[in-house]
């Protein structure tokens, strides 16, 4: 049990990450935490054979994610201390509180009400959904994009927790939209839709309305 | 096995071509396609369980398989006319495989849910990269985030729908029909869902045509089981009226948004929307007795859709005087679009009067919506009628192969409404049990 919530620590963190990205050099770390902690829930609720393939599926997505386009990586990989200042200097005080408000809250939800699942994975899938709602709804395009992989994985986890667990070729085919997700997600990143925002402009807004000092349109390219 | 070589075969295709990239690659995938359509027309009935699902093929399955590879070839044809780029026609057949085997897997509620998205999603790239007036990355990433967020309702819906059938208990089987009716929504482009459409049918009306088409044969197949499961759709009165009405007041606002719109590929866009509403409130209202008249409706309107948005593609939204310049091409323009608005004499008219006539007793808000947004698209058609016969100095140009394709696909949509019966019949029976 201890391992279980141990595993929904890791996609909360994940999740948590993917609510604060400012640019894709993020996005492979904060998937991999999530992704950990799918895998090791998959493998201890549904067997070894469904926590492989779950585990190949997150190679995939990574694979997919990081690989190198026209000679040059998707996502440079950062030095850990690089990323860890860049993550830090990037931190906007409504992006951390509405993602922990979010996680909390559906955290809350699904121990209350587990919606016929077992507690953690209750959770993890709760997350995962509110935490992807997040992402769309004060995010820009590098969160939306993260958003809609994480989604497909909160799905593929439901369905297969869902009655007596899914059948052989729901597995597969589950696997098959992670993966297209994750390619057509890296083809628009390419393209340059996800890009950073400008400098000077790192805050956000909503439909236009500036929200604190550093204003700015996180949507905009 | 029928159901098997209909999703074998695209993908078999898609191998070739992948392997062998030529023109005489090109014309085995156009084969492939009407093997494809052979086998599902005239494979035999048979039943194979597979990977745990049981695949079938109904009348209701061979009628969307065919709609399904009908689009294949009109937006293959389409695609291979000089002027326009090369279509990535590998992610086109594997679309493909995913929705044949979204609509024979008949043993999983789930299956369809994840074969539709993926192969969905496939097609994002394709529509922004190579096919026809590609679409801009803004409008492709709109598109993807759409797709998967209607995949990821429908199959949310599905999953707490299974959870009910396995603890059976108060509070879930309400939300799993409104998650399920909303992602057929947003994948159907239902008017209040319809996010996504106009602006990719404006960009990239060829691609447009290709996902319309998919989506809406799927979906086809997807809604018929489910309104053969009953427990699904609404049961109380007031919940069958606020759906009724709502459908019928959501169709005619897309037919009155399509009539203020200029351009051609939008208004399209929002007459599929107008269809897609009175079809999903029907179902919804009455799911029984609709079951047939949703099914032609869908599938003949996703044929009609691929010939218009794919002939806006062809000639780059440039309608006038389309008549004296390629006249096949323009008569099968306007069949498709009269279809499209349920003029009769054309299939589109058969599928609303089949719904109508299923649903008399208390389908007054949908006959409303029918008749309105019948008059309000027809009207929204007159402009580019109109541009089509205007007088031009264009020299005309010789009759092609894909004005003569267009041609037999727009006489299939004459014929459904001439004399729908041998399918219809069939589509009953099925539907029937």
């Amino acid at each position: 049990m201890a391992v279980e919530w141990i595993a929904v620590g890791l996609v909360i963190v994940g999740s948590m990450l993917g609510g604060i990205l400012n640019d894709w050099s993020t996005a492979p770390a904060a998937l991999a935490l999530q992704y950990l902690g799918v895998v090791a829930l998959v493998a201890l609720t549904r067997g070894a054979v469904a926590g492989v393939v779950a585990l190949v599926t997150a190679v995939g997505v990574l694979a997919i994610l990081v690989a190198p386009f026209d000679g040059k990586l998707a996502v440079p990989i950062p030095k850990w201390q690089t990323w860890l200042r860049d993550v830090a200097r990037h931190l906007h005080g409504f992006d951390v509180s509405v993602t922990i408000l979010a996680i909390v809250g559906a955290t809350e939800l699904m121990i209350e009400h587990p919606l016929g699942m077992s507690k953690p994975v209750g959770v993890v899938v709760a997350v995962l959904f509110v935490g992807a709602l997040v992402q769309f709804i004060v995010g820009r395009p590098v969160r939306q994009l993260y958003a809609l992989v994480s989604l497909v994985v909160g799905v593929c986890l439901t369905i297969l927790e869902a009655g007596n667990g899914a059948v052989p070729a729901e597995v597969l085919l589950g696997a098959l939209l992670q993966l297209v997700t994750a390619l057509a997600v890296a083809y628009f990143n390419m393209l340059g839709t996800a890009r950073p925002a400008p400098p000077g402009q790192e805050g956000y807004r909503i439909r236009g309305l500036p929200l604190g000092p550093r204003g700015g349109d996180g949507a905009a390219p | 096995m029928t159901a098997i070589a209909l999703i074998f075969i695209p993908l078999a295709a898609a191998l070739l071509f992948l392997i062998v990239r030529s023109v005489i690659a090109a014309r085995i995938t156009a084969l492939a396609l009407l093997v494809e359509l052979a086998v599902a027309v005239a494979g035999p009935v048979t039943t194979v369980d597979a990977l745990g699902v049981t695949f079938a093929v109904t009348p209701i399955e061979r009628f969307c398989t065919a709609i399904a590879t009908l689009v294949a070839i009109v937006v293959l044809v389409a695609s291979a006319e000089p002027g326009l780029t090369p279509t990535v026609i590998p992610a086109g057949l594997v679309a493909l495989a995913c929705i044949n085997v979204a609509i024979g897997a008949s043993g999983s509620t789930i299956l369809d849910g994840l074969a539709i998205t993926s192969g969905l999603v496939l097609l994002a790239p394709v529509l922004v990269r190579q096919l026809g007036d590609s679409a801009s990355p803004e409008t492709g990433r709109i598109y993807l985030t759409w797709i998967v967020v209607g995949g990821a309702t429908l199959l949310t819906g599905r999953a707490l729908g299974r959870l009910y059938a396995a603890q059976p208990g108060p509070g879930i089987l309400g939300p799993a029909m409104v998650f399920f009716i909303v992602g057929v929504g947003i994948l159907l482009a239902a008017f209040p869902f319809a996010f996504w459409l106009p602006s990719l049918s404006d960009e990239s009306p060829l691609g447009t045509a290709l996902v319309v088409g998919f989506l809406q044969t799927a979906l086809t197949s997807v809604v018929a089981q489910a309104s053969a499961g009953g427990a699904w759709l609404v049961t109380t009165y007031a919940a069958r009226l606020v759906c009724t009405r709502g459908g019928s007041i959501a169709a005619m606002i897309a037919a009155f948004l399509a009539l203020g719109e200029k351009r051609s590929g939008r208004a399209m866009a929002l007459l599929v929307g107008a269809n897609a509403d009175l079809a999903l409130a029907a179902l919804v209202a009455h799911p029984a007795e609709a079951r047939v008249g949703v099914v032609w409706l869908l599938g003949t309107q996703a044929l009609a859709a691929a010939i218009t948005l794919a002939g806006i593609d062809l000639i780059h939204g440039k309608l006038d005087g389309l008549a004296w310049r390629r006249p096949l091409l323009a008569a099968s323009l306007a069949v498709a679009a009269l279809s499209l608005v349920g003029l009769p004499l054309t299939a589109g008219f058969v599928g609303r009067w089949v719904i109508l006539r299923a649903v008399e007793s208390s389908g007054y808000a949908l006959l409303l919506g029918t008749a309105v947004s019948g008059i309000l698209g027809g009207l929204a058609l007159a402009t580019p009628g109109i541009a089509l016969f205007q007088r031009t100095d264009a020299p005309r140009l010789p009759i092609s192969t894909v004005d003569v394709l267009f041609f037999a696909m727009a006489v299939l949509l004459v014929i459904g409404g001439l004399d729908p019966n041998p399918v219809l019949h069939q589509l009953a029976a099925a539907a029937n049990g």
